[in-house]
């Protein structure tokens, strides 16, 4: 059924639109699919009884002219000029009572394209709660719309809001200002009218008493540290367990899958092919989410345009900007998350420049190879009598890591990315408590988009990976063992005779076709290699009785070893991570660059510490 | 007239021009630091990091730079209290 009307919801940043659009629309929203949009607005649905209207979240704007992709997407649809959106029909703005200057001279400029508008005022009852007040109806009367206050995150005035919505009385707003006024005028215009209709209360003391410390250049930067130790260790910690469950899953669904269907291709396509390689990339979903949820925590509550602040000198030695460190923190964890989080950057080449570091950050999925490879090639002894030698080594993989991607960020933004200093510029928001429902719906809906991308984009490469190491079937495996079975498959699959073939490429590294094999079926997903080593090197194990780490230890020396973390942390072998680059980036030339400079790294570095040692 | 990251964290000062990048200078006038308004610069971050700003209307990060040049005129506090 089609829609009574499509509204457009529009506000200054940090007015709480977001909150008050997951209060009103809930689970009823979904990513709009535009062709040619990289910015791609949520559209929610507000129904009472059979009526229905559809809410478009625009994202947030200070006035029609813009300075980013985002505000460019607001503006151009607003003025019905977007290519793909049409447009609304009406318009819904946020106004928060607390701060409401900026958001009137944006109503002064919306007002001029004659749509129909309703006024959602938020945090009225923050400024009542500090002994002010908000006259409404002489708003209304000043302005020519319907005023409604609500509170976002308590869901207060929301029914009202909704019934307005969709029965309510549209009304096309007053004339307030010249059309050539300037800022300036607009912004007198906006004082006068807020001297009218608002009593501000007492001052925010707890946001100034808060800034004092969270800014102070010890006790900011002290508080900044265990924040983000907090963050990383939560994401670790909390997301383990789950993992843990998602993995068990798998797990019971493949044996579920092996003891029903009897066809051996049949069983290892569902098994490995469809439910291995998209679950490979599901059990990094928990980790996903707590990142995500930290995240909108923390920039609900007003902390992260702090942390920014503080970060921002640091991160301007490598060309980027104090909002950088979202998205690069992130990365830790798993660089999807922080590509998806690179929107909160403004400026398109600072954003770029971001993106195209996340991969070096050292994500968990390296982890369990790193793990490995130390076990087996460095020797569990001590420097300095107390630093255990591998941990020395993991350490400095990650500094190593993140250092790299700050410089190929630096060197991105002295090449392609250049251009005069974009200026760093955030708005300090009143620091206040998130809405526990919000989050909660940006989660859902978080959980939904990348559920999509590993469903269509991830299954694709999966079934191609399946092809290339279970095809063509081995012969002869019936009598054989299980284990042996499957090391004579991969022994004769494309991808080991690609191994063979590709192997000379990797030979100045000091790789075998075996490992050449390991590293080619990493680029699904990094901790593929493990699995692959086991299945390689299944026969050693079994003979040997020992675990595949002592396996290693035997068949690989020091610089081989190395040689091949070395690899592993340059490399970008993550076609999902390709594929959001793809999606946030909007062209296959971003992750085509981060891969092909990112292998160029890679192999330079594998080779010096092959010959190095 | 002076650039206002010179200014002491502390002082009180009515701003006079915003220059630079046009985009920016827009920026920072849409978020109310238009000239003619009276603002505090509360706190700079050391070594040469943003400055905080606040106006009646928003409390900024700033980092000015070649791309943004602001210029401000001190004002003594109790002038700021009377205007």
């Amino acid at each position: 059924m089609k829609p009574l009307r499509t509204v457009a919801v529009v506000g200054t940043p940090n007015v709480g639109k977001s909150t008050l659009f997951n209060e009103l629309t809930g689970l009823q929203q979904r990513v709009g699919n535009f062709p040619g949009v990289t910015v791609e607005p949520l559209i929610g649905t507000v129904s009472i009884g059979t009526d229905r209207v559809e809410l478009i979240d625009l994202p947030g704007i200070y006035g029609l002219e813009a300075t980013s992709e985002d505000e460019q997407l607001t503006s151009d649809v607003l003025r019905g000029k977007h290519a793909s959106i049409a447009r609304p029909d009406a318009v819904l703005l946020v106004m928060n009572a607390r701060n409401p200057e900026k958001c009137l001279v944006l109503f002064s400029q919306i007002a001029e394209l004659g749509l129909p508008m309703i006024l959602a005022v938020t945090m009225v009852d923050s400024v009542k709660a500090a002994g002010g007040a908000f006259d409404d109806i002489t708003l209304h009367h000043l302005l020519g719309v319907n005023i409604y206050p609500v509170v976002g995150s308590k869901g207060l005035g929301v029914g009202d809001l909704k019934h307005a919505l969709v029965q309510g009385a549209w009304q096309a707003p007053l004339s307030v200002i010249d059309v050539t006024a300037t800022l300036e005028q607009r912004f007198d215009w906006s004082h006068s009218v807020i001297g009218r209709v608002v009593v501000r209360g007492a001052e925010d003391t707890r946001s100034v008493f808060l800034d004092r410390v969270l800014l102070h250049p010890v006790w900011g930067t002290v508080t900044f540290i265990l924040v983000m130790a907090f963050f990383f260790q939560s994401i670790f910690t909390w997301a383990n367990p789950l993992m843990d469950m998602i993995d068990a899953g798998i797990g019971m669904l493949q044996s579920l899958v092996s003891d029903n269907i009897s066809s051996p291709i049949l069983r290892s396509f569902v098994m490995k092919g469809l439910i291995g390689g998209v679950g490979s990339v599901i059990v990094f979903l928990p980790q996903i989410l707590i990142l995500n949820v930290l995240v909108t925590l923390l920039e609900e509550c007003g902390y992260l345009a702090r942390a920014a602040f503080l970060v921002d000198r640091a991160m301007g030695l490598f060309g980027l900007q104090g909002r950088s460190f979202i998205p690069l923190l992130g990365s830790f964890a798993c660089a999807i998350p922080g590509i998806m989080s690179a929107r909160i950057i403004p400026s398109y080449r600072d954003r770029m420049a971001t993106i195209m570091a996340t991969p070096l950050m050292t994500c968990s999925a390296r982890l369990p190879v790193y793990t490995l490879l130390i076990g087996a090639v460095i020797p569990a002894s001590t420097i300095f009598g107390f630093i255990s030698m591998q941990a020395a080594v993991m350490a400095s993989l990650y500094v190593i890591g993140a250092l790299s991607g700050l410089l190929i960020a630096l060197g991105l933004k002295r090449t392609l990315f250049r251009g005069g200093v974009v200026p760093f510029l955030i708005e300090f928001p009143p620091y206040r408590l998130p809405s526990l429902k919000s989050v909660g719906i940006t989660m859902v809906n978080r959980t939904k988009d990348f559920l999509k991308t590993a469903g269509t984009v991830i299954l694709v490469f999966s079934i191609g990976l399946w092809i290339l190491t279970e095809l063509p079937r081995a012969q002869g495996t019936e009598q054989m063992s299980r284990v042996d079975a499957e090391r004579a498959q991969i022994e004769q699959s494309y991808a080991a005779d690609l191994g063979r073939t590709i192997q000379p490429v990797f030979a100045p590294l000091g790789f075998d076709w075996r490992l050449t094999l390991g590293v080619i079926s990493s680029y699904a997903a990094r901790e593929t290699f493990i699995s692959a080593m086991g299945q390689i090197y299944a026969t050693d194990v079994s003979e040997s009785d020992m675990p595949l780490r002592d396996v290693l230890h035997n068949q690989l020396p020091i610089n081989v070893g190395l040689s091949v973390l070395a690899f592993y942390v340059y490399a970008l072998q993550c076609v999902s991570t390709m594929a959001i680059m793809k999606r946030e980036t909007g062209s296959w030339k971003w992750p085509a660059l981060a891969f092909a400079i990112t292998f160029v790294l890679a192999y330079g570095a594998s080779f010096v510490v092959y010959r190095l040692f | 007239m002076t650039l206002i990251q010179t200014l002491p964290a502390g002082t009180s000062c009515i701003i006079i021009s915003i220059d630079g990048d046009s985009a920016v200078a827009r920026r920072v006038r849409e978020l109310g630091l238009v000239p003619g308004t009276w603002c505090r610069v509360v706190r700079k971050a050391p070594f040469g990091g943003p400055i905080e700003v606040a106006t009646a209307v928003s409390r900024l990060g700033i980092r000015p730079s070649d791309g943004l040049v602001i210029m401000v005129e001190e004002v003594l506090q109790a002038d700021a209290v009377a205007a």
